[in-house]
């Protein structure tokens, strides 16, 4: 029997109620999470405390005059804010994804016609609209301060929607960690308190007592500090829920493709941007390039064989081939992208006379870009050595664990606090070993870049680049020989073979 | 003759070291209900995962209704339904949600979302509970809703894992009914199970697996039917009084062997299994003088020749691995 697959029903039968025009997904979530008694009991001790704290402190500051209850109010409204929309609203996304995988629910979610994305997409703008909720239920609030002193609506408004764009990208960056093993599940949060710490989580708040909403006067969302705060703030939304769709996604599902296409374009935009070298240009060009290192680093964590099914088109002209096994999920594919993404940087970096005082140094900082492609692949080289499934298990974080781990040792070489730690001898012997192989070269001639680099130097840099290039080619042979078939025969087995 | 409604070929999945499916192949027709029985680790929910593209092999290819699975996952996922072995139902969720959001995913909406929804519920007979909370409900009702979301897409082909696994026998009986009612819808149905003898009743054909082979694929009814490779037949004899004197004639009698004893009789099999011959065995029987008062032939159960089959493969592959190589010398028997 050949019956066709159940084909849609027509569309005037489709959008007869509310929920109807709303996504499915979304509207079982948000069903779901408003009839949790986790989110009941947060909402109404979230109104009991708040009641409580302003009955409290109009109750003490009333002698003192209208001015100080008024800061005290507001210092209250902001600390409220605060921490439900950054992170109560936000964690709530952090037993989202993991409850589906654990529960085996995932697999029946995967097999809808509900692609990884809609998902994804359906559980976080479901996660973003309670935090709305929360933040429409604490305008009341917000209110009460009307009768203490003056309130300036636009920049409260402006400052409340800053704080909800912010928990919208913690709740996509909650939704990639709840899909992680659970080991990175209690560390990337440990790591990122530690780190909002370090910037000043006592100060912000405290900032927040003070009634500026923790971040001081932010800008209005037409200003140009404010459009490029949108533009990051959705940017990193976007990489984020791209990582959380990648965990679920089934194998047969390339999403290397519009993530690189992405990277592309944001590349080739800040570079030509960047052309001329004015105030903040180098800013701008570094920014493109950490999200294309971040988008390939996504993909060189990750070890597996393409399915035909990856590509959409395997035969034709050289190019489009070309271009097709650029676009390929797994680790040799990202590779090449790196590579053909770096050709582009280099040669602005090398052609643009405002970022060099001549030929040397800019030949010096083509050849920098060269050995930022070697600092990216190399840890990919060194899982391949590792089983599939370990890494795999890793969640694909074994990467950016061993890129930490070279980025710290590299540091310790430039600054020279190995010889702190181990003599003189040590750190020399260090340095003169970083300076050729991978990862550290790249940064330690972030320093040299301005002077040039030693030939000595570029030898040794040239010899590891070569054994890189090798060691990468020997372990790629499977993978390429996949996609060799594919071409060849435009059909194939889609598993490939082990 | 029509080409297979689902073709599984050399299918082969590694989990490390471990050949989970060691090339796996069988063929099914549309409409027929397919029993996969296998001991836990012989590789049937990896089979099952493949075929319902929720796993991929790492060689071989599953053609459902001509479309490769791995290369086609989204039309594939149309034509399925997945039951997993273990169904853990949304915490805050009632029934009628549930469905909702999944007659939902399958792109209904409105009147006919409505429609589709009640008519999976009155299947299932889940309409009393279509308010209640998914976690709320017994482990019978949680299959029967389970069932009830496999069937919302109208699938041709429904895979259900363990599907009786944990119910009592009200609820398993119940089961039992759903999948004949969904055989005479003209259902594709793949159905693992442990418990062999409800497979009997409601499949057609039953492929046996074992350590990531299939190591039979045939119809039920002559497997039953059938009972060993010499062509004998099974039977049933209560005697009157202590079977010792039944035993006895056993013993001596050629052709016959005893499967079983009972307290009023045995399970044997004899060799000769046409009509005549077992007539002229009855009546020897009793003119040698066992008091027979019920001889009956007996269908084999599918657990013995589930257990017959695996012995059988299992001893022909040590034979084919004891067997020396050409030019090398056979092993010198053990000696005391």
């Amino acid at each position: 029997m050949n019956a066709p697959a159940t084909p849609l029903p027509p569309a005037s039968a489709r959008h007869d109620d509310f929920p109807g025009w709303l996504p499915a997904m979304l509207v079982k979530e948000l069903r779901q999470a408003l009839r949790a008694r986790g989110f009941v009991g947060l909402f109404l001790t979230f109104h009991l405390v708040a009641i409580l704290v302003f009955w409290w402190t109009i109750e003490l500051n009333t002698a003192s005059g209208l001015r100080d209850t008024f800061n005290w109010l507001n210092g209250v409204f902001w600390v409220l804010l605060n921490v439900v929309l950054l992170l109560v609203m936000p964690s709530r996304g952090l037993g989202s994804l993991r409850m589906e995988i654990d529960n085996k629910t995932l697999d029946l979610l995967v097999l809808t016609r509900l692609s990884a994305w809609r998902i994804v997409l359906g559980k976080w703008v479901a996660l973003v609209a309670q935090a709305a909720l929360f933040l429409v239920a604490i305008a009341p609030y917000g209110v009460v301060r009307y009768f203490f002193g003056a309130v300036d609506l636009a920049a409260d408004l402006i400052m409340a929607g800053w704080l909800l764009l912010g928990g919208a990208t913690l709740a996509a960056v909650c939704l990639w960690v709840s899909g992680l093993p659970k080991l990175f599940r209690v560390i990337l949060p440990v790591l990122f308190f530690l780190s909002f710490q370090s910037v000043g989580l006592s100060s912000f708040f405290s900032a927040s007592l003070s009634g500026r909403g923790g971040l001081g006067r932010l800008p209005g969302p037409f200003s140009l500090q404010g459009v490029a705060g949108l533009f990051l703030l959705g940017l990193l939304t976007l990489i984020f829920l791209g990582l959380a769709v990648r965990r679920i996604a089934p194998p047969a599902e390339n999403h290397a493709r519009s993530a690189r296409l992405l990277g592309l374009i944001l590349l080739a935009g800040s570079a030509l941007v960047s052309f001329g070298g004015y105030p903040g240009a180098d800013a701008v060009l570094g920014f493109g390039c950490t999200v294309v290192a971040l988008i390939a680093a996504v993909e060189l964590s990750r070890d597996c064989l393409p399915m035909r099914v990856h590509g959409s088109t395997w035969g034709g002209r050289a190019w489009l081939r070309g271009f097709s096994r650029i676009m390929l999920p797994g680790w040799p594919s990202a590779v090449l992208f790196a590579g053909v993404a770096l050709v582009p940087l280099a040669l602005i970096l090398g052609l643009d006379p405002s970022r060099h005082s001549g030929a040397r140094s800019g030949l010096a900082v083509a050849w920098l870009a060269v050995l930022a492609w070697q600092a990216l692949v190399f840890p990919a080289l060194l899982l391949s050595y590792l089983p599939p499934s370990s890494t795999m298990r890793a969640g694909g974080t074994g990467y950016f664990v061993v890129q930490g781990l070279f980025g710290t040792i590299s540091l310790m070489a430039a600054t020279n606090s190995a010889g702190y730690l181990a003599g003189e001898n040590f750190a020399r012997t260090l340095d003169a070993i970083c300076q050729i192989l991978p990862v550290f070269s790249f940064w330690l001639g972030t320093n040299s870049v301005k002077t040039g680099f030693s030939p000595g130097n570029i030898i040794g840099q040239s010899v590891a680049l070569g054994v890189l290039v090798g060691l990468i080619w020997r372990q790629s042979r499977i993978y390429w020989g996949t996609v060799a078939r594919f071409e060849r025969s435009g059909t194939g087995n889609p598993a490939g073979s082990p | 003759m029509s080409a297979p409604f689902l073709e599984v070929n050399e299918l082969v999945r590694w989990y490390g070291k471990v050949r989970a499916v060691d090339g796996v192949s069988f063929t099914l027709g549309a409409g027929q209900v397919v029993g996969l029985i296998g001991a836990n680790g012989a590789g049937k929910t990896t089979t099952m995962r493949i075929l319902a593209t929720l796993d991929t092999a790492d060689s071989g290819t599953v053609r459902l209704g001509g479309l490769d699975v791995a290369e086609h996952p989204g039309q594939v996922r149309r034509r399925i339904g997945w039951m997993p072995d273990h169904f853990s139902p949304y915490q805050d969720v009632t029934v009628g949600d549930y469905l909702d959001f999944f007659g939902r995913t399958c792109g209904w909406r409105g009147a006919e979302l409505a429609r589709r929804t009640a008519e999976v519920v009155d299947f299932t007979e889940l309409g009393p509970l279509a308010d209640r909370l998914m976690d709320k409900l017994s482990k019978g009702q949680t299959q029967r809703l389970c069932l009830a979301r496999t069937l919302l897409g109208d699938p041709d082909l429904l895979i259900l894992d363990e599907p009786a696994a944990g119910l009592d026998p009200k609820a398993r009986l119940e089961f039992k009914n759903l999948v004949r009612l969904l055989r005479g819808q003209g259902k594709t149905l793949l159905i693992s199970s442990h418990i062999l003898s409800e497979l009997g009743e409601m499949c057609d054909t039953l492929v046996f697996m074992d350590g990531g082979r299939v190591v039979h694929h045939g119809d039920t009814e002559s497997l039953q039917r059938h009972d060993s490779g010499d062509g004998g037949a099974t039977f049933d004899i209560t005697v009157h009084g202590p079977p010792s004197v039944l035993l006895a004639w056993l013993a001596v009698r050629p052709g016959w062997k005893l499967l079983e004893e009972r307290r009023d009789g045995v399970r044997a099999t004899c060799r000769m299994a046409d009509p005549a011959a077992i007539a002229a065995e009855l009546r020897r029987l009793t003119a040698d003088g066992v008091p027979v008062i019920e001889f009956r032939r007996a269908g084999r159960r599918l657990e013995d020749a589930f257990i017959n089959i695996l012995r059988e493969g299992r001893d022909a592959a040590a034979t084919k691995s004891a067997e020396p190589a050409p030019g090398q010398q056979p092993e010198p028997p053990l000696t005391p």
